[in-house]
């Protein structure tokens, strides 16, 4: 691994790190269990343009195992890396099919993210009822993946001028 | 925007629509509430009597109550707190889910209630 390519990952994971922080700041009302605005995952699409699939998945594995250690504590671990994973799963298949802009991965990262994670605590506490809440985890996660995809447009345009 | 991009947006629009309606055609006030820890059924308490239930389980405690017919978590000693900040529910099928304690509370239809509908 090039010294370029070690920088690049120190600073995404640092910043998805950082972006899950702030997250945890905002108060959002909580009306159902598992809604996030996701602000990390504007990192992690930014990256899996600007870098690869590959980097993208370390930076998610990093960003989860450090914000678990970090800030949330390692119940919540379980769930986060389910979303992540599942979430960046998705990504990578639709980007490869490049029908998809930038906007379509990422609303579709969001959605699966929320799926991920309800899927997990269905099964942790072995209650399909869960569902309830998939038709407000979905209708939230467009609307979160469409501004997470313009704001990462955005600074994927920067970043290619100026790095 | 490309055209697949909007396809998958209205998609997904329309699956939440679609998912909302069926769940909310369902749902009427429900009868009772079922708490359910690590699958296990703890209580089904009516919806018509305030009552105030305490779950011990290996990993904390958990206060339910019931009052006018809506059912909360009172209180709890998870981390998160994500269930005690949880909005009351009342109508069937609505859950509060206490995550680090594997407890569901969820509100069920008064035939339902018979039917054990824990999977796993």
């Amino acid at each position: 691994m090039q010294g370029k390519q070690v920088a690049y990952y120190g600073l995404f994971a640092a910043l998805a790190i950082l972006m899950g922080y702030v997250e945890m700041l905002i108060p959002i009302p909580l009306l159902v269990p598992g809604m996030k605005l996701g602000l990390a995952n504007v990192i992690v699409v930014i990256v899996l343009y600007f870098m690869d699939a590959r980097a993208a998945f370390f930076i998610s594995l990093v960003r989860v195992l450090l914000s678990g250690l970090l800030f949330a504590g390692f119940a919540g671990l379980l769930y986060s890396l389910a979303g992540a994973l599942f979430s960046l799963g998705v990504m990578t298949l639709l980007k490869k099919t490049d029908k998809f802009s930038i906007i379509g991965v990422s609303v579709a990262g969001g959605v699966f993210h929320n799926i991920g994670q309800i899927l997990v605590a269905a099964l942790v506490v072995e209650n399909i009822k869960l569902m309830y809440y998939l038709p407000f985890l979905l209708f939230f996660g467009v609307a979160t993946g469409i501004i997470i995809g313009v704001v990462a447009r955005m600074t994927l345009g920067y970043l290619n001028r100026r790095l | 925007m490309k055209k697949a991009d909007k396809i998958l947006i209205l998609v997904l629009l329309f699956l939440a629509v679609g998912f909302a309606v069926f769940f909310f055609l369902r749902a009427d006030v429900g009868g009772y509430v079922r708490i359910t820890a690590d699958g296990e059924v703890k209580a089904e308490l009516p919806l018509s009597e305030d009552t105030l239930f305490r779950v011990e389980t290996d990993t904390g405690y958990n206060i339910i109550t019931v009052q006018d017919g809506y059912v909360s978590m009172q209180e709890a000693d998870c981390r998160d707190q994500i269930c005690v900040e949880h909005k009351k529910i009342h109508l069937t099928g609505e859950t509060i889910v206490c995550l680090p304690h594997k407890l569901v509370v969820e509100i069920v239809g008064e035939k339902e209630a018979e039917f054990d509908m824990v999977v796993g």
